[in-house]
């Protein structure tokens, strides 16, 4: 770091080491209280792990698309909360172990307990190893185990039997034939491509996660001005990649719950969810460091104007894609498309879905109305933890609806309390990783230059 | 008559320059100055101490307006003068007639289909007005000109320079001292500026010259319909426009009642629409109608279908009286639907049955329209293979 600067440094700060700190707390609770009711109820731990995840996916990959998208349209507002943005995106690291693990073993190992079981062949065909196991191992399978089927459907049924309501009186035994809307997405719903699609996503994210940051950091050093075009180049396939794989994670991991379901729209749900709870993030960090004097000397408080604009404007977008969604369904009125929403239309879920509307999309669009909402560091910091626990609870509202088990215990407390603790040790963690200021970006000047008036 | 002073004005080489005068200017208590910039300085609606602007308000009003417009109209538009969610009760004019149409089978009031109206009115009414507040109340419409314009200070600030003026009307002017104090600040071209020797225009003038570009925009649209309807049609070129043929809704002396369009013949029957001939007259039907159709496996399998399209939801697959609209009219008590396993109906002819489907019986209404002609016939012979079914002889086994 140039000595003429006159900012604190993160790296050591007690801000850092604190939110560590509090982070490893948090996750060591979240984790004794989720494996502690894991127990008791394992389908509930899965289904709540994957919005865990979920979550922390959509701040990772949030973090990475406000990296390419500044680099894509050359924007210079952002350049110098940008490092943020390059430590949310770390979070990719330790989510590719996390969302290996979740997949792997929902997919292959739990059963009925994995909230993929709709699809999944039954539980004794899981046993078998991950390798060699192609379209041919299924139909072999198929035969082999067709007889024990009667069995295991009466198990099934006494456990949910409430599943099978909502679902429409759909069979859902999966790999065994009987349905044919599930046999018609067979070119996609098998363990193996499931699984394999998940590593190539990951892929394509640890690769231009690796390429945008290390890039970043070079020319700290180097100040090469190439960098940042390079940078811009690499940004565009990155975000047709992007587009590809984003609206193959929400598929798999949030879509597949409910197999029998019908959207085109889902994929760019997600998307929406993650520009708001990623903007969201950054935001906080951005007002946290920059009042805590970590950020550059010269950033004006107008930047949040900038910050609060994006909120306002992907919280809005999140409310048009939401209601896209649900508009055209509700208007054709086709079962397989309308059973998705009927279930959350139906007892509790209903005043879930009413509540959403005010809580994710109403309150905050008057909230962050007017500029001086925008600017106003305390309103900024407030909504932006609100439009976290809204996204957080936008998951829960997707994922959860599919679980027979209601109630609301100890697990779901564990896991927010897991990926409280996941954000804030591995933000700390990453953002350690370098200067949090681009001191040699081009655009850097400009960007300190930015004001309302 | 000398012209009144309306500003003394001073050009600034440099946006900090500026900024320090227009700070300056404001610590000195003058409040009627403006300064002019050829492109945004930042910073300086802090140096004047400007208040936010309440443009925003005039857009979040109108733009909750259009939302509500939106939602009353669509509300008022598809209400059912029926029921209670109708606008019945605003005794409106014929010509104000609701349209209840029911869309996609939705209910006349259906938020999720009003919500895209709801929508783009709210841009709509909040995008005009914020345009229309801007120029008709924060710009003041009827003035189209200013005392700056066409003066050196003006081209100068619209180039390069950066200026400063001081208005006549502040309560602190006087002449020779805001001179003064434009001089210390660093200004330099100062200048005062006089009222032009014309008023500004009035209202009437400003409504005068709006009625000239109505008067333009009309002579515009009457020139374009006698160009492109009228002139590009002179003979001989009419684009076969005039042909030497009667159009159906033309006069014509020919006919008696001057008319190209003639009634068909009396009795004239359309293709394919043969009137009933034994309306509400179920004995002679019975008596006179012979079934064309012959049976065999083609005629059965169309009767079966038939049946299952239009006949069992009531009577039952099985003829009995007992399909799903039987079970529940059983439950509420409100009508019996009949089976066909009845002596009576064993006994009656097929005209019997083919005027039920063309007149109807009871609650059940004619079938008339919804089943051809030969398709009700074989839909008779299957009815008679349910009844054989359910009534097997003897010699059937034979």
């Amino acid at each position: 770091m140039s000595s003429k600067v006159q900012h604190k440094n993160f790296k050591g700060s007690a801000l850092s080491g604190a939110m560590m700190y509090a982070g490893l707390g948090l996750l060591g609770l979240g984790g004794a209280l989720t494996i502690g009711t894991y127990v008791s109820d394992s389908g509930r731990f899965w289904s709540h792990a994957v919005i865990a995840f979920m979550f922390l996916l959509s701040l990772g990959l949030g973090g990475l698309f406000y990296v390419a998208l500044e680099y894509l349209v050359g924007a210079f507002w952002s350049v110098p909360v940008r490092r943020i943005n390059e430590a949310m995106s770390g979070f990719l690291y330790p989510l590719t172990v996390i969302g290996l693990l979740i997949t792997v073993i929902t997919i292959f190992y739990a059963g009925h307990s994995s909230p993929y079981h709709h699809w999944l062949p039954a539980p004794h065909g899981a046993h078998h190893g991950a390798g060699g196991h192609g379209d041919k191992a299924h139909h072999g399978e198929k035969k082999a185990h067709g007889d024990s089927h009667a069995k295991d459907a009466h198990a099934k049924t006494d456990k949910g039997a409430d599943s099978h309501a909502k679902e429409g009186g759909h069979d859902d035994h999966g790999a065994h034939g009987h349905d044919p809307i599930i046999e018609s997405k067979r070119w996609w719903l098998t363990e193996m491509r499931f699984f394999v699609a998940v590593c190539i996503c990951f892929f394509f994210w640890l690769l231009f996660r690796h390429f945008f940051v290390s890039q970043s950091r070079k020319q700290d050093v180097t100040g090469d001005h190439k960098i940042t075009l390079r940078s811009s180049q690499v940004a565009a396939p990155f975000m047709l990649v992007f587009a590809g794989t984003i609206s193959i994670a929400a598929v798999n991991w949030l879509m597949t719950i409910e197999p029998h379901w019908f959207s085109t729209m889902f994929g760019v749900y997600y998307f929406a969810g993650t520009l708001v709870s990623s903007a969201a993030l950054l935001t906080i960090m951005s007002v946290i460091l920059r009042e805590g004097g970590f950020l550059h000397p010269k950033l004006q408080r107008d930047s949040y104007y900038s910050l609060g604009l994006m909120l306002f404007a992907f919280n809005t977008f999140w409310a048009y894609i939401a209601f896209s969604q649900f508009m055209l369904i509700w208007y054709a009125n086709l079962p397989e498309e309308t059973m998705w929403f009927v279930a959350r239309y139906e007892g509790g879920w209903m005043y879930m879905s009413l509540f959403m509307i005010l809580f994710h999309f109403a309150i905050p669009f008057f909230a962050l109305l007017s500029r001086t909402q925008k600017t106003n560091p305390n309103r900024l910091l407030f909504m932006s933890m609100w439009l976290l626990v809204a996204h957080y609870m936008d998951l829960y509202w997707v994922v959860m609806p599919a679980n027979p088990h209601g109630g609301f215990g100890l697990t779901d407390i564990g896991f927010v309390l897991f990926a409280s603790g996941f954000v804030l040790f591995f933000f700390s963690f990453f953002a350690q990783k370098a200067s949090l200021t681009p001191e040699k970006d081009p655009k850097l000047a400009h960007a300190l230059e930015f004001r309302l008036h | 008559m000398s012209r009144k002073l309306h500003s003394i004005v001073a050009l600034f080489d440099k946006p900090d320059d500026i900024i320090h005068a227009a700070e300056k200017t404001v610590s000195e208590g003058y409040k009627d100055f403006d300064v002019h910039t050829p492109y945004p300085v930042h910073g300086m609606d802090h140096a004047m101490h400007l208040e936010p602007t309440k443009l925003p308000y005039v857009t979040l009003c109108f733009g909750l307006f259009g939302l509500s417009f939106a939602v009353f109209f669509q509300w008022w538009v598809s209400g059912d003068a029926n029921t209670s969610i109708g606008a019945k009760n605003l005794f409106l004019p014929y010509w104000l007639e609701r349209y209840p149409f029911v869309i996609g089978g939705k209910p006349l009031f259906s938020l999720p289909a009003f919500v895209p109206v709801m929508f783009e009115l709210t841009v709509l009414f909040a995008a005009l007005s914020t345009v229309a507040a801007l120029i008709a109340v924060f710009c003041g419409l009827p003035a189209n000109a200013h005392p700056l314009h066409d003066t050196e200070y003006m081209k100068n600030v619209s180039s390069d320079r950066y200026g400063l003026c001081i208005e006549a009307s502040d309560d602190l002017f006087e002449e020779g001292k805001v001179k003064d104090f434009l001089q210390s600040l660093g200004g330099h071209s100062i200048a005062a500026i006089k009222q032009p020797y014309k008023r500004p225009p009035s209202f009437f003038s400003t409504l005068i010259f709006m009625g000239v570009l109505g008067g333009v925009a009309m002579g515009v649209g009457v020139k374009a319909y006698v160009i492109y309807n009228k002139i590009l049609y002179l003979p001989p070129f009419t684009w076969m426009e005039t042909q030497p043929k009667l159009n159906a809704q033309d006069t014509n002396d020919f006919f008696e009642n001057k008319s190209t369009m003639q009634d068909p013949v009396a009795g004239t029957v359309a293709r394919g629409f043969m009137p009933y001939e034994y309306q509400g007259d179920i004995a002679s039907a019975e008596a006179s109608l012979v079934n064309p159709v012959p049976v065999n496996q083609e005629t059965l399998t169309r009767g079966k279908l038939m049946y299952s399209v239009h006949c069992s939801a009531c009577h039952g697959d099985l003829a009995d009286g007992q399909g799903k609209v039987a079970l529940r009219t059983q439950e509420s008590g409100v009508w019996a639907i009949p089976g066909f396993h009845t002596d009576v109906l064993r006994k009656a002819g097929d005209g019997y049955f083919y005027h039920v489907i063309m007149d109807g019986k009871g609650k059940m209404s004619s079938y008339a329209k919804q089943i051809d002609e030969d398709d009700r016939w074989a839909l008779i012979h299957y009815i008679r293979v349910l009844q054989r079914a359910k009534d097997a002889k003897e010699t059937d086994l034979k």
